[in-house]
C-alpha cells in the first residue's frame, strides 16, 4: 500500500510535468504547424536559469523563477526570430531541421556556460514530505502537481476563451484563411514561441529539485513528451493531459512493481506501439487548406 | 473605393493576370466573369496579397501592393476564398467571432447579432464544429465571418458553387442584402445570378478584361452570352492557371 | 513513365508551381524538390572511379600526420553512414532519428561476434553486424509503415531511445557500462590492419563499394519512386508507384550503412561505446547531408569530410565545436538550402552559360 501510494504520487508528480512539456511544444505545434526539437533544451535551460538566478544572483526563489520564466519568453522570441522568421516560406521540415540546429546550439552555450558538471536547484519546500497511508511524499511533488494544475487550467481557458486563442486554433485549421481574417501570423507565432518556452521552463524548474540539472536533462523529458502528444493525440490539449497522467503512472506503477530494470522503456514501447497501429496518432484534427 | 491598375500575376512562365485595371466605387457591386483558367481567381488572390503581384492596388487611396495579407485583411479588403474555408475546428460562433480580428476599429458594419438576423438558420449551430456543416450553411458562415470584420470591400469567390438551387437563392439573397451595405466584387460561373446582384460586370479571358458590361442594358449584356458561347478560342490548357 | 515520377529532380515543370502554402503544418513537400544539381547525372559510376582514385592518391599525400590520417578515415566511415542517410532522408524523404543507434546496433553486433567464440573473421563480423541493422530496420519500417513525416520521426526517436536504454543495460552484449574494449583489429587476407595508414585501405574499399551502390540506386527506378512518393504520396500511389516499398527498400539499405559504418568502427579503434553514437554524431549526421547538400549522393560525403575537418579547425577552440555545428547548420539551412554540392552544381551552370537560359527564380513568391 505504501509503495502503491507513493508510486502514485510520483506518477501524477512526473505526469503532471509532461502535460507541461507536451502542452509547451503542442500550442507552438498548434500555432505554427512546427514542431520544436529544441524543446528539451528549453527545458534544461530553464532549469539552468532557475539556478543561475537562485545561486548567482542570490533572488529569493519564487521571485526567482518568475525572472527565469521572464528570460524564457524572451529566448522563445529570439528563437522566432532566428528559426521560423527567415524560413517562413520554406516547408515545415526544414523548419524543424532548423529546431535541431537551435537544440544544439542552445545545448552548447548552457556547456559553455554551466560547464558539463550536473547542477541542483533547491526546491523553496526544502526536503520536507507528506506522509499519507505511510508513504513519503516530497512536498515538491505537491508543489508540481499544484502549480502545473492551475498553468494548464489558464492555458485551457486562454486557448477556449480569448481572442489569441481562437487565432491561435484559426492558424492550425488553415492557415492561409486565417491570413485572410487579418490573424497576424508573425505576432501569434512569437506569442506562441514565448508561451511555450515559458511552458518548458516551468517545467524544467518545477522538476529541477527532483534530480540533477544536466545538460541531458530536458531531452528524455521532451522524447517522454512526445509519446504523451502521441497517446493524447496531437489535437487536444485535454487529450494531452490524459496522455501525459497515462503514461507517468504506468512509467510509475507497472516499472515500479514489475519492471524496474527497463521501466525507462515504457512510454517509448507505448509511443511506438501506437504509431504502428495508429500511424496518425489516437486522435486526428481536421484540417483544411486553401 | 478600390482602385487596380496595371495587375499582374505570374506563376513560373504563366502569365495568368496580364494587366487588369479596375475601379470600384462605394456601395458598388461589380462582377468578375470568365471560363476557367481565364485569372479571375488568380486576381482575387493578388488583391488580398495571398499570392504577389505587379501592379498598384489601392482602397480608399491607401497603397496596399507592399502590405502582408492579414495587413490588408485589416484595412477592410476582405477575401470569401473559393470553396469558403470555415475553420474546421472552430464552432460557428467562433468561426464568425474570427471576423473581429480583421475588423480593427471600423464601427460600421455587421455585428455579430446583426450576423445571426441575416443568416437566421446559424443561430441554431452556434455551437456546432465547422466540419459538421452542409456547403449552404458554411457559406453563411463564410459570409457572416467576412461581414463581422466590416469590410470597405468584399470580394467573394464563387459563392454558388457547389450549392443546392434552393440554397443559391439564399446565397443571393444575402449577396444582395450585402450590397447594400458594402461595395462587393464577385467573382461567379453563374452569370444570371451575377448580374441580378451586380450593376457591372467585367469579362476575364486569359487574364485580361476583354468586356465590360452594364448589367442594366439588355444590349450589353447580349453581346457578353454572346463572348460566352464562344467567338474566339476557348481556353486551352496551357493557359489555365487558377489554382 | 507514369507523369508523377517525371517531375522528380527536374527543374518544376509550370503547372506544378507551387500554390501559396503558408507556414502549414503538414506541408509534405520535398526540401529537396528544386535542389538537384545537373552535375553528376550521367556519369556516377565515372564519378565514383575518379573520386576513389583520387582519394587514393591525394589522402595518403596529404595526410602525413597519425591525427591527420585518423580524420580521413573517420570521414570515410561517416561518409558512408551519411549515405545511408541519404537515402533514408533524402531520396526516401523519412525523417529517421535512428541512424546513429543503426550504427551503435552493427557496432556492437560486429564487437559480440569478435569476442564470442564463434569467431569469425572480420568479414564476417561486418556481415552480421549489417544483417542485424538491416534486419531490425526492416521490422520498424515494417511497423511503422504507414506513419508520415513527424509519426515517423518520433516512431524513430522512440527506437534509438529504447536502443539507448536497452544498451546500457544488455552488458552481455554491450559490455561492461555498455562500452566493449579490446575488439581484436581488423584482419583480412592473412594480415592485420592496425595502423592509420593500413586501416585506410579498408575503409576506402568499403567506401567504393557504398559509392557504387548508391550509383546503382541514383540511376534505379527505386530511386524514381521513393521520390515521387516523398514529393506526392498520393499522386504518386495512385499512378501506380510501389511507395511504400520504395521507401521501406531505402530505409533498410540506409540503416545497413549505418551498421556498416558502425561495425567497421570497432576493430578500428578497439572499442564500441554508446557516446560514440550520442545525440551530438546524429545531428552531426543532419548535419553532413544538408551542409553538403541533400540533393546529391555526394552531399554527405563532402559533408562528413566538413563534420569531421571542423573540430580540427578548431583545435584549442573544443568547447565551441557544438555550437560551430548548430550555428553552421542554421546558416546552412537558412542561407544555402542546396549545400555545398548543389551551389557547386548552380556554378557549373552558371560557367556553362546554360544559366541565362534558365528561368528566372523567384517569379513566384510565396506570402508569408
Amino acid at each position: 500500500m505504501e509503495k502503491f501510494v507513493a508510486l502514485t504520487a510520483s506518477g501524477v508528480a512526473y505526469g503532471a510535468v509532461l502535460a507541461l512539456v507536451a502542452l509547451g511544444f503542442i500550442v507552438l505545434y498548434k500555432a505554427t504547424g512546427i514542431i520544436n526539437f529544441a524543446h528539451g533544451d528549453l527545458v534544461g535551460l530553464g532549469a539552468y536559469l532557475a539556478v543561475w538566478v537562485v545561486d548567482d544572483l542570490n533572488l529569493p526563489s519564487v521571485a526567482g523563477y518568475l525572472v527565469a520564466l521572464a528570460l524564457m519568453a524572451v529566448v522563445g522570441v529570439v528563437m522566432e526570430r532566428v528559426v521560423r522568421a527567415p524560413l517562413r516560406d520554406k516547408p515545415v521540415l526544414v523548419v524543424v531541421i532548423a529546431t535541431l540546429a537551435m537544440a544544439i546550439v542552445i545545448r552548447g552555450l548552457i556547456a559553455l556556460w554551466q560547464g558539463s558538471n550536473p547542477k541542483t536547484l533547491v526546491s523553496p519546500v526544502g526536503n520536507r514530505a507528506l506522509h499519507v497511508a505511510g508513504a513519503a511524499i516530497a512536498q515538491q511533488r505537491v508543489v508540481i502537481v499544484v502549480v502545473a494544475t492551475v498553468s494548464i487550467a489558464g492555458l485551457i481557458l486562454l486557448f477556449q476563451r480569448t481572442s489569441f486563442g481562437r487565432q491561435v486554433r484559426a492558424l492550425a485549421a488553415d492557415p492561409d484563411t486565417a491570413v485572410l481574417m487579418g490573424v497576424r501570423g508573425t505576432y501569434v507565432a512569437m506569442a506562441a514561441f514565448a508561451l511555450s518556452a515559458v511552458f518548458a521552463g516551468l517545467a524544467g524548474i518545477l522538476v529541477a529539485p527532483l534530480s540533477a540539472v544536466d545538460l541531458n536533462f530536458g531531452f528524455s523529458l521532451m522524447v517522454t513528451a512526445f509519446a504523451v502528444a502521441v497517446v493524447g493525440g496531437f489535437g487536444s490539449l485535454g487529450g494531452v493531459v490524459v496522455g501525459a497522467l497515462v503514461i507517468g503512472l504506468v512509467q510509475q506503477l507497472v516499472g515500479g512493481y514489475l519492471w524496474p530494470e527497463y521501466a525507462g522503456l515504457l512510454p517509448y514501447i507505448l509511443m511506438f506501439a501506437v504509431i504502428s497501429v495508429r500511424p496518425e496518432g489516437l486522435i486526428v484534427v481536421e484540417r483544411s487548406r486553401l | 473605393m478600390l482602385r487596380v491598375d496595371d495587375l499582374h500575376v505570374r506563376y513560373g512562365t504563366t502569365h495568368a493576370v496580364r494587366g487588369i485595371s479596375l475601379e470600384l466605387g462605394a456601395g458598388e457591386a461589380v462582377a468578375l466573369l470568365g471560363a476557367n483558367g481565364a485569372g479571375k481567381t488568380s486576381t482575387l488572390r493578388a488583391l488580398s496579397r495571398l499570392v504577389a503581384g505587379e501592379g498598384r492596388i489601392e482602397l480608399e487611396g491607401e497603397d496596399l501592393t507592399r502590405l502582408a495579407p492579414e495587413a490588408v485583411a485589416r484595412r477592410g479588403l476582405i477575401h470569401v476564398p473559393e470553396g469558403r474555408h470555415v475553420f474546421a475546428t472552430l464552432t460557428v460562433h467562433e468561426n464568425i467571432l474570427m471576423g473581429l480580428t480583421a475588423r480593427g476599429d471600423r464601427s460600421d458594419g455587421f455585428s455579430v447579432d446583426g450576423v445571426y438576423e441575416l443568416f437566421a438558420p446559424l443561430r441554431d449551430l452556434r455551437g456546432r464544429l465547422g466540419y459538421a456543416l452542409s456547403g449552404g450553411e458554411q457559406q453563411m458562415v463564410a459570409l457572416g465571418r467576412a461581414l463581422v470584420a466590416a469590410p470597405r470591400v468584399l470580394m467573394v469567390d464563387e459563392p454558388s458553387l457547389g450549392l443546392a438551387p434552393v440554397i443559391v437563392e439564399a446565397v443571393e439573397e444575402a449577396l444582395r442584402a450585402i450590397s447594400r451595405h458594402t461595395a462587393l466584387l464577385v467573382v461567379e460561373q453563374n452569370i444570371d445570378l451575377a448580374l441580378r446582384v451586380c450593376s457591372r460586370a467585367s469579362i476575364m479571358k486569359h487574364g485580361e478584361i476583354v468586356l465590360e458590361v452594364d448589367a442594366g442594358d439588355a444590349h450589353e449584356r447580349e453581346a457578353l452570352m454572346a463572348s460566352y458561347l464562344g467567338r474566339g478560342q476557348p481556353e486551352g490548357p496551357g493557359t489555365s492557371a487558377e489554382s | 513513365m507514369n507523369e508523377a515520377t517525371t517531375p522528380v529532380g527536374e527543374p518544376a515543370p509550370m503547372g506544378a508551381a507551387p500554390t501559396t502554402g503558408l507556414a502549414g503544418g503538414e506541408t509534405t513537400a520535398p526540401y529537396a524538390k528544386r535542389l538537384r544539381p545537373g552535375i553528376y547525372r550521367r556519369h556516377h559510376y565515372l564519378a565514383v572511379v575518379v573520386f576513389v582514385v583520387a582519394t587514393a592518391v591525394l589522402a595518403p599525400m596529404f595526410a602525413e600526420s597519425r591525427s591527420t590520417q585518423f580524420l580521413v578515415n573517420l570521414w570515410l566511415v561517416y561518409s558512408i553512414t551519411g549515405i545511408g542517410f541519404y537515402w533514408v532522408f533524402g531520396l526516401a524523404g523519412r525523417f529517421a532519428f535512428c541512424q546513429t543507434f543503426m550504427m551503435a546496433l552493427g557496432g556492437y553486433m560486429g564487437a559480440w561476434v569478435a569476442q564470442s567464440s564463434l569467431g569469425g573473421g572480420f568479414l564476417v563480423q561486418v556481415a552480421l553486424g549489417v544483417v542485424l541493422s538491416a534486419g531490425v530496420a526492416t521490422a520498424v519500417g515494417l511497423l511503422v509503415r504507414r506513419a508520415q513525416a513527424f509519426y515517423f520521426a518520433i516512431a524513430t526517436i522512440a527506437v534509438a531511445e529504447m536502443g539507448r536504454v536497452f544498451f546500457s543495460k544488455a552488458e552481455w552484449f554491450t559490455g561492461m557500462n555498455g562500452t566493449r574494449t579490446g575488439i581484436p583489429p581488423i584482419r583480412l587476407f592473412g594480415r592485420d590492419y592496425i595502423a592509420e595508414s593500413e586501416v585506410f585501405w579498408i575503409f576506402l574499399g568499403g567506401l567504393a563499394l557504398v559509392l557504387l551502390l548508391a550509383a546503382v540506386i541514383e540511376r534505379s527506378p527505386l530511386r524514381r519512386d521513393a521520390v515521387a512518393a516523398r514529393d506526392n504520396a498520393l499522386v504518386a500511389a495512385v499512378a501506380g508507384v510501389p511507395t511504400g516499398r520504395a521507401q521501406l527498400t531505402l530505409f533498410v539499405l540506409g540503416s545497413a550503412m549505418g551498421g556498416l559504418s558502425g561495425a567497421l568502427m570497432g576493430p578500428w579503434t578497439g572499442t564500441t561505446g554508446d557516446t560514440s553514437f550520442g545525440i551530438e554524431l546524429a545531428i552531426g549526421i543532419f548535419l553532413m547531408l544538408l551542409l553538403g547538400g541533400i540533393g546529391s549522393m555526394w552531399g554527405p560525403v563532402v559533408g562528413a569530410a566538413f563534420y569531421v575537418a571542423v573540430p580540427d579547425l578548431l583545435s584549442g577552440f573544443d568547447k565551441y565545436a557544438t555550437i560551430v555545428y548548430g550555428a553552421l547548420l542554421l546558416v546552412t539551412i537558412i542561407l544555402m538550402p542546396e549545400g555545398i554540392v548543389g551551389g557547386l552544381g548552380r556554378l557549373r551552370l552558371r560557367l556553362e552559360g546554360r544559366w541565362r537560359r534558365m528561368r528566372p527564380k523567384g517569379a513566384v513568391d510565396a506570402v508569408g
